[in-house]
C-alpha cells in the first residue's frame, strides 16, 4: 500500500514514515507544506495521504491541502493529524462526505497497530474519528430532551463505534459479542433516535456525527 | 399652588383690614390716644406687609404665613378697648395671643417648623401661659386664687419667653458660617426682643413699673422685627448677585479647586464639596478621581445634585441652610453646570488613571501567578515524567543484551509515560495560548470551547471574517472564563454566547439561566476579564439579579 506522509515537523514525518515501513506499509514520498504534497500526490497518486493539519504556508496549509486531495483525487484516502482533538476540525472534513476521511490526534500514533488499522480503513473508503473527539459529542450535555439518554451502556457504546467509523465486524470483536448482535444495536439505535438506517458505513457516520453534532 | 399663595395672603390681608376699620371706628370704654392707635396698626401692619411679601416668595415656607397671623392677631386683641361687650372680650382673648405666635415664628425661624422638643415644649407652656392663665382673673376675679394666678402667669411668662431667647442665640452659636450668615439678622434681634418681654413680664410680676424709655425702645424694636426678618430674605435674595459674580469667576477658574473655591464663595457655604457623576460606573468621585459617598439624612450635610441637559453630572454637598434657598442652590448649579461639566471629565479621566494603574498591577501580578504555576506544573509533572522516560530507556538498553523481555517491559513504560507528557504539554501550550485560535478564528474556537463545557451552550458568532488577534482572545478568554464561571457557580441548566460585530466593534454575551448573584469581588473571575478587557480598550458590564442568572456583556474595539 502506498503512502505520502506531510508534516512540517522532520521528526514526526520521519518518526510516523518509519512506523508506516515498520507496519509493511511503502511510503513513496514526504512533504514539509501544502504544496508539496499536493505535488507528491499528482505524481504517485498513492492510496492514502498523511496529512497534518498545521503546515505551512499558514496555519491551516494542511487542512486546505486535505480539501483539495479529496476534491481533485477522490480516489486518494487523507488521514489527517491534529495535534488537539477538536470537533470543528471534524466536522469540516466529514461534513459533505466520510468516504476515505480520517481525524485522529497525532498521540495515537504510538499506538502502531490502531495506527495501520485506521491508514487501510481510510485507504478502503472508509472514515476514521478520534474516540477523543466522539467521547466528546457523545458525552456532552444537551438542551432539552436527550435521546442519548434513551440509549442502553451497551448501545453507547456501539454508537460511539459508529461514529469513530469502524464496521460492524469491527465492533463486534472489540466488545466480544456477535455481528448479528451489533446489527441489532444498530437497529435499536437508529429507531431510538430516529435516523433512517444506512447501508454503507461511511454514510452512517455522517448520519451519526449530524445526530450528534446539534 | 399659586391661586393658594395669593388666596390665602390676601385673605389675611383683608382680615387684617377689616380689624383695623373695627378698630378705628368702633367706640371705645377707654379713651386711646392717637398716638398708640399709630403705633398699634403700624406695628400689626408691618407683619402683616412683610408676611405677605415672604408668604409671596416663599409659598412653601409658612414663615410668612405667621408674619401675618402676628399681626392679625395683635389687631384683634387691641379691640379691648371696644365697648361693646362681646368685642371687648374678643379682645382681651386675644392679646396675649399674639405673643404665642410670636415665640412660635421666632422659634420656627427660618423654616417655619418646630423642630426641637425644648422649641415645641416652650411654645406649649408659652400659650397655656397666655391663653388660660393670664385669664384667670377674668373668669374667677381678681381677688385670692385669681389674682394669685395671674401673678404665677406674669413669673411663667419672664421664664419662658427668656428660654425661647436662649434658645435663638444658642442656635446661632451652634449653626455654620452659612447658616449664621442666612438667619443671624432673624435670630439676634428676636433673641434682644424676647428678652426685653421677659423682663417686662418680671417686672410685672413684681409690681414694679418699667421706664418710658425702655417701653419706647421695645415699641420701636418690636415694629422694626418684620423687617429684620424681611433683610434676611432680602439677603438671600442678595446672594444671588453673587451668581453673576460667579459666571466671570468661572471663567477665569482654570487651577484644580479653583472651581469649588468660587462655588463655596458663590454659595456662602466654606464647607462646600464637589463631588463628579461616571455615569458609566454609576458612582461619584472628587475632582482626584477618589470616591466620594454622598451624605444621607441627618448627616450634618445636605447633597444637591446637578444637572445639564437633564443629565446628572455632579453633586454640591453643602451646609444643610443653604436648602433655604432652593432658588439660590438652582441658579448657582444652573451658572456652574459647564465648568462643573468639564471638571467632571477630568475627574473621570483622574478616576480612569487610579483604576488603570490598579489595573495594571492586577495584570502584572495574574501573569507572575500564571508563570508560576506553570513552572509548578513542567517541574512537577512533565519534568519528572521525561527524567523517568531516560531512565527506563537506560534500563532497557542495559538489559537488552540478557533479558530482551524485561527490556520490552521497560521501553513500554517510557511510551506510556512519553504519551503522558505530551498530553500534559499539550494541555498547558493550550492554556497558554489556544493555538486553535489563531488557526481557525473566534466563530469555530468558541462552537469547540461549547462542546467542551459541562452544560449546554449555544454559540451563535456572527463575525464576517476574522478580527484582529488580541480582540479575537480577548473575546475568546471572556467566552472561556464566563463559562468556567457559569459551570462553577451559577448552578444553569443552559448558557447562551451571542457575538455580534457592529459599528466597529465587536458585542460579546454569555448568558446563563442560573441563580444570578455574581459579585465581581470575590474571587477574581470579573476582575480580570474587566482588566483584560479594559486593557484593550473596551468595557464589561454584567448583570446578575439574585435568581435571574448571569449576563455578560463585553464590548471591545474590534476597527
Amino acid at each position: 500500500m502506498r503512502i505520502v506522509v506531510a508534516d512540517d515537523s522532520i521528526f514526526i514525518r520521519e518518526g510516523v514514515a518509519r512506523l508506516l515501513a515498520e507496519a509493511g506499509f511503502e511510503v513513496v514520498g514526504q512533504a514539509a507544506d501544502g504544496d508539496g504534497l499536493l505535488d507528491l500526490v499528482a505524481r504517485f497518486g498513492p492510496d492514502v495521504a498523511i496529512v497534518d493539519i498545521r503546515m505551512p504556508p499558514d496555519a491551516e496549509g494542511g487542512l486546505r491541502a486535505a480539501g483539495k486531495i479529496r476534491s481533485r483525487f477522490p480516489d486518494v484516502g487523507v488521514l489527517v493529524l491534529s495535534q488537539y482533538a477538536r470537533p470543528s476540525y471534524a466536522f469540516e472534513l466529514l461534513s459533505e462526505s466520510a468516504e476515505g476521511v480520517g481525524y485522529l490526534l497525532k498521540d495515537r500514533v504510538s499506538d502502531l497497530a490502531e495506527f495501520a488499522d485506521a491508514v487501510r480503513r481510510v485507504a478502503g473508503g472508509g472514515s476514521v474519528l478520534d474516540p477523543a473527539v466522539v467521547s466528546l459529542l457523545v458525552g456532552r450535555p444537551r438542551r432539552g430532551p436527550d435521546a442519548l439518554e434513551k440509549l442502553s451502556d451497551r448501545e453507547r457504546e456501539v454508537l460511539a463505534f459508529m461514529a469513530e467509523g469502524r464496521t460492524n465486524q469491527a465492533i463486534a470483536e472489540r466488545l466480544f459479542i456477535t455481528e448479528r448482535t451489533v446489527e441489532k444495536h444498530v437497529k435499536s439505535i437508529f429507531g431510538k433516535l430516529g435516523l433512517a438506517e444506512c447501508p454503507e458505513d461511511h454514510r452512517r457516520v455522517l448520519a451519526v456525527l449530524a445526530y450528534l453534532r446539534v | 399652588m399659586k391661586r393658594g399663595r395669593y388666596a390665602l395672603g390676601l385673605g389675611a390681608v383683608a382680615l387684617g383690614c377689616v380689624e383695623s376699620a373695627a378698630l378705628v371706628a368702633v367706640p371705645r370704654r377707654v379713651p386711646l390716644s392717637g398716638l398708640m392707635l399709630s403705633i398699634a396698626l403700624v406695628a400689626a401692619w408691618s407683619f402683616i406687609g412683610s408676611g405677605l411679601v415672604a408668604r409671596l416668595r416663599r409659598p412653601e415656607n409658612p414663615t410668612g404665613l405667621l408674619m401675618m397671623l402676628v399681626g392679625i392677631t395683635l389687631l384683634a386683641g387691641q379691640l379691648v378697648v371696644a365697648a361693646a361687650p362681646a368685642l371687648h372680650t374678643f379682645g382681651a382673648w386675644m392679646l396675649p395671643l399674639h405673643w404665642v405666635v410670636f415665640v412660635y415664628l421666632f422659634l420656627a425661624f427660618p423654616t417655619g417648623q418646630l423642630h426641637s422638643q425644648t422649641a415645641r415644649a416652650i411654645v406649649m407652656v408659652t400659650f397655656v401661659d397666655l391663653a388660660i392663665l393670664a385669664h384667670a382673673p377674668l373668669v374667677i376675679g381678681q381677688a385670692g386664687l385669681g389674682g394669685a394666678l395671674e401673678d404665677a402667669s406674669w413669673a411663667i411668662g419672664g421664664v419662658v419667653f427668656l428660654s425661647a431667647s436662649a434658645v435663638l442665640i444658642w442656635r446661632w452659636s451652634a449653626g455654620t458660617k452659612a447658616w449664621r450668615r442666612t438667619v443671624g439678622l432673624v435670630l439676634w434681634p428676636g433673641a434682644l426682643t424676647l428678652a426685653a418681654v421677659s423682663y417686662f413680664n418680671v417686672s410685672r410680676f413684681m409690681s414694679r413699673s418699667v421706664g418710658l424709655v425702655p417701653q419706647w425702645a421695645f415699641r420701636i424694636a418690636f415694629v422694626a422685627m418684620p423687617f429684620a426678618f424681611l433683610a434676611a430674605l432680602l439677603r438671600l435674595r442678595l446672594a444671588r448677585a453673587s451668581v453673576a459674580e460667579l459666571v466671570v469667576e468661572l471663567d477665569e477658574a482654570r487651577a484644580t479647586g479653583a472651581l469649588r473655591d468660587a462655588l463655596a464663595r458663590a454659595l456662602g457655604d466654606p464647607s462646600l464639596a464637589v463631588a463628579y457623576w461616571l455615569p458609566d460606573e454609576q458612582r461619584y468621585v472628587d475632582i482626584e478621581g477618589r470616591p466620594v459617598e454622598l451624605p444621607g439624612d441627618g448627616e450634618g450635610m445636605t447633597a444637591t445634585i446637578v444637572e445639564r441637559d437633564r443629565l446628572q453630572i455632579a453633586a454640591l454637598i453643602h451646609d444643610p441652610a443653604l436648602g433655604e434657598d432652593p432658588e439660590l442652590l438652582r441658579s448657582v448649579s444652573a451658572a456652574a453646570a459647564l465648568a462643573l461639566d468639564n471638571e467632571r471629565l477630568q475627574a473621570e479621566l483622574r478616576a480612569r488613571l487610579d483604576e488603570l494603574k490598579a489595573s495594571r498591577a492586577r495584570i502584572v501580578k495574574a501573569a507572575d501567578l500564571e508563570r508560576s504555576r506553570m513552572q509548578r506544573n513542567l517541574h512537577d509533572g512533565t519534568q519528572q515524567r521525561l527524567t523517568s522516560v531516560a531512565m527506563a530507556i537506560a534500563l532497557a538498553e542495559s538489559k537488552l543484551p540478557s533479558d530482551p523481555e524485561a527490556a520490552m517491559m521497560n521501553l513500554r513504560q517510557a511510551k506510556e509515560a512519553l504519551a503522558a507528557a505530551v498530553t500534559e504539554l499539550r494541555d498547558l501550550s493550550q492554556g497558554i495560548h489556544p493555538g486553535f485560535l489563531t488557526e481557525r478564528g473566534l466563530g469555530p474556537a468558541l462552537q469547540d470551547l461549547a462542546y467542551m463545557a459541562p452544560l449546554p451552550v449555544t454559540v451563535e458568532a456572527d463575525l464576517n471574517g476574522r478580527l484582529p488577534d488580541q480582540v479575537e482572545a480577548g473575546a475568546y478568554y471572556v467566552v472561556a472564563e464566563g463559562l468556567a464561571n457559569v459551570a462553577k457557580h451559577a448552578h444553569a441548566s443552559i448558557a447562551e454566547v451571542n457575538l455580534v460585530r457592529q459599528g466597529g466593534r465587536l458585542i460579546v454575551r454569555v448568558r446563563d439561566d442560573g441563580v444570578g448573584g455574581a459579585d465581581p469581588n470575590r474571587g477574581t473571575g470579573i476582575r480580570g476579564l474587566t482588566d483584560r478587557v479594559q486593557a484593550l480598550g473596551g468595557r464589561l458590564r454584567y448583570e446578575s439579579g439574585p435568581g435571574q442568572g448571569t449576563e455578560i456583556r463585553v464590548t471591545i474595539p474590534c476597527g
